[in-house]
């Protein structure tokens, strides 16, 4: 349906407004119908109202003569005068009503004949009574001339009354016919313009307001998980349809969308899941790795140690120091594969983080280097209440690495000393571990933290070289900073930061 | 009476070594029978295959047990050794380097009546063994024999 309600509806204003502008135009010439049968109604009203006061002050001045004569009272000529001036304006405005209906006419023209002929009569009788020639003047009137005169202005009178009457009666029908026809004219007009106004409206229900519902009703029901119901029914307008087509194409977008999004879930699940068997893997490796290889070092050491105890008087000096120096180096590979196990599970596992206290476990690790090596005496300084929220088990990784270095390298310095504290700096907490030990050339620096560096020779210090790496990974794990500053002969300290 | 053995299951012929010296460091002069898998512990004890002609009351005083072995595992033939009313009573120490918690969970589970790891340090061998050997031989009673 190809049904634009806007179109329609500029159509539908046109015709709207055409109707009303001819019901306009027809109710005026309605009224205008009416108001002019009114007026002939109320002019034949006039005609008979007029040509009844006409016979009235005929009557009223022929009694007045009549009394004048018969009395000689001049109270009497009262009436006469006054009867005879209304009798000629009635007679005139008689005249005027008259002017279209020429039959009338004819019979007034016979009125007025008669009425002078009468007036001439009376007057004739008044003047011979005012001389005192009463009797002469009623002789006149017995003569009888001028009662016949009346007898005929009353019968014309009463044609033309007849007539108007008749008029009068066929203008009240026309008028009432005139009132009949505005009435149904206007009922007519009224009706068909709510009929008009409930076509428009159909027309926009079936073609908007239901679709537009039907609409909503579906997108209520819509879930986000498929796509909107396709169906889109036959009636409705252009705009309507445009709207339903717009809501069906945004449900595929997102339907489409939801897909790939699935998609690219399902492919993190699988990733993650590639990875999770990968770590296992890998620390089944580790540990199955290190496991096999201690044991020939077991072997290696053991058959070292049983040479050196057992035939120790076959051995001289020599092939003693070479056998333990052999010894030395089996240990020294045993305590590299635990490092290098420690250093490899860091990386795979995840951080448990708790509050605890940095203090107390630097005091803890301190405790314990100081009952793996009494004859050391260390002065140790640790600042109190440094809580941090971390992995305390990592952090211990961390701690027993640098104290274990501070207490190493302050191995053949008089007066040692070790300070672990902290500096606040803008809203970070840098943590420091510092010695007054061997230190370190700066130059090298940046090569501290990696794996298997080692800035001394193992026959100054011990240690495999992968302590530091180990405390550098803990902290980038933590998402903090390490960094470390030392003059050769006077000391290093160690920073770190465990958040960012 | 006689002295009893002290029945050695040990696959790596270097760590069944170093337990024999590090026995005698201790002044233990028991007879050390080494097997070199768990099929030949079992023959032992049960006296068959290569061990036919043994006298079957002839138990060793203990049985120095480890895990990681070929053929059949450590705890399976401590879960023979527990079977058989004969050997039920015979105290069984692992002695192994295994650290994995579940191998230590399933060697109590099975019965046995000590855990030990071995150290990677000959000394600290030679003093695990002395300790072993004090408790295991000196200490410690057996049930009576049946």
């Amino acid at each position: 349906m190809h049904f634009r309600l806007s179109t329609f509806s500029r159509y539908f204003i046109v015709i709207l407004g055409i109707t009303v502008i001819g019901n306009l135009v027809v109710n005026r010439y309605a009224t205008v119908t009416v108001e002019a049968r009114a007026r002939w109604v109320e002019h034949s009203h006039q005609v008979i109202l007029t040509s009844q006061a006409l016979l009235t002050h005929l009557t009223e001045a022929e009694s007045g003569q009549r009394g004048y004569l018969v009395t000689g009272n001049p109270s009497f000529m009262a009436p006469y005068n006054d009867g005879y001036g209304l009798a000629r304006r009635a007679w005139e405005d008689l005249l005027g009503l008259m002017h279209d209906n020429a039959t009338q006419q004819s019979r007034l023209a016979e009125v007025q004949r008669r009425m002078s002929e009468k007036f001439s009569e009376m007057a004739q009788t008044i003047s011979l009574a005012d001389a005192g020639k009463r009797e002469e003047a009623l002789s006149i009137v017995r003569r009888g001339s001028g009662r016949l005169l009346m007898e005929e202005i009353r019968s014309q009178l009463a044609l033309i009354l007849a007539e108007e009457k008749q008029l009068l009666e066929y203008r009240q029908n026309a008028y009432q016919d005139a009132r009949e026809s505005a009435r149904l004219w206007f009922t007519g007009a009224n009706l068909g313009m709510v009929l008009l106004m409930l076509v428009f409206f159909k027309a926009l229900k079936i073609s908007a307001l239901q679709p537009i519902l039907d609409l909503a009703s579906r997108i209520r029901c819509y879930d986000m998980a498929g796509r909107l119901d396709q169906k889109i029914p036959e009636r409705l307008c252009v705009e309507v349809r445009l709207l339903m087509e717009a809501f069906v194409q945004l449900s595929m977008n997102l339907e489409s969308k939801q897909q790939s999004l699935q998609r690219a879930l399902e492919q993190a699940a699988l990733s993650n899941r590639a990875l999770e068997i990968s770590n296992r893997e890998l620390e089944s490796f580790s540990y199955s790795v290190s496991h096999d290889l201690r044991a020939p070092l077991r072997s290696i050491d053991g058959f070292g140690n049983i040479l050196l105890k057992r035939q120790a008087d076959r051995l001289d000096e020599e092939g003693q120091d070479l056998l333990r120096r052999m010894r030395a180096a089996a240990q020294r590979m045993g305590q590299l594969i635990d490092d290098m196990l420690v250093l490899s599970r860091i990386s795979r596992s995840e951080l448990s983080l708790e509050f605890f206290s940095l203090s107390e476990l630097a005091a803890d690790v301190v405790s314990h280097l100081r009952e793996s090596f009494p004859d050391r005496d260390v002065t140790v300084v640790i600042e109190p209440g440094l809580c941090v929220k971390a992995d305390p088990r990592l952090v211990r990784i961390v701690l027993d690495n640098l104290l274990g270095n501070a207490w190493k390298f302050t191995g053949r310095t008089s007066d040692a000393r070790v300070e672990f504290g902290c500096v606040s700096r803008f809203d970070t907490d840098e943590y420091f571990i510092r010695d007054n030990g061997a230190g370190f050339d700066m130059a090298y620096a940046d090569k501290l933290f990696g794996a298997f560096q080692r800035l001394h020779s193992t026959s100054e210090f011990p240690g495999t070289g992968i302590g530091l790496a180990t405390v550098a990974r803990v902290i980038h794990k933590h998402g903090g900073q390490v960094r470390a500053e030392g003059k050769v002969g006077e000391g290093a300290s160690f920073w770190f930061t465990l958040h960012d | 009476m006689t002295r009893k053995a002290i029945l050695l299951v040990e696959d790596n012929p270097d760590d069944a070594l170093l337990t024999e010296h590090a026995l005698r460091e201790s002044n233990i002069c028991n007879e050390v029978v080494h097997v070199g898998d768990g099929i030949e512990a079992l023959d032992y004890l049960f006296c068959r295959g290569r061990h036919a002609g043994r006298d079957p009351a002839d138990l060793p005083a203990v049985v120095l047990l480890d895990i990681n072995m070929p053929k059949i595992s450590g705890l399976d033939v401590l879960r023979e050794i527990r079977a058989n009313p004969r050997t039920h009573r015979l105290p069984v120490v692992v002695l192994t380097t295994s650290k994995e918690e579940q191998d230590l969970v399933s060697s109590y589970d099975l019965g046995a009546n000590s855990y030990v790891r071995k150290p990677v340090d000959f000394d600290q061998f030679t003093e695990a063994a002395k300790s072993l050997g004090m408790y295991w031989l000196l200490l410690n009673e057996l049930a009576p024999a049946k």
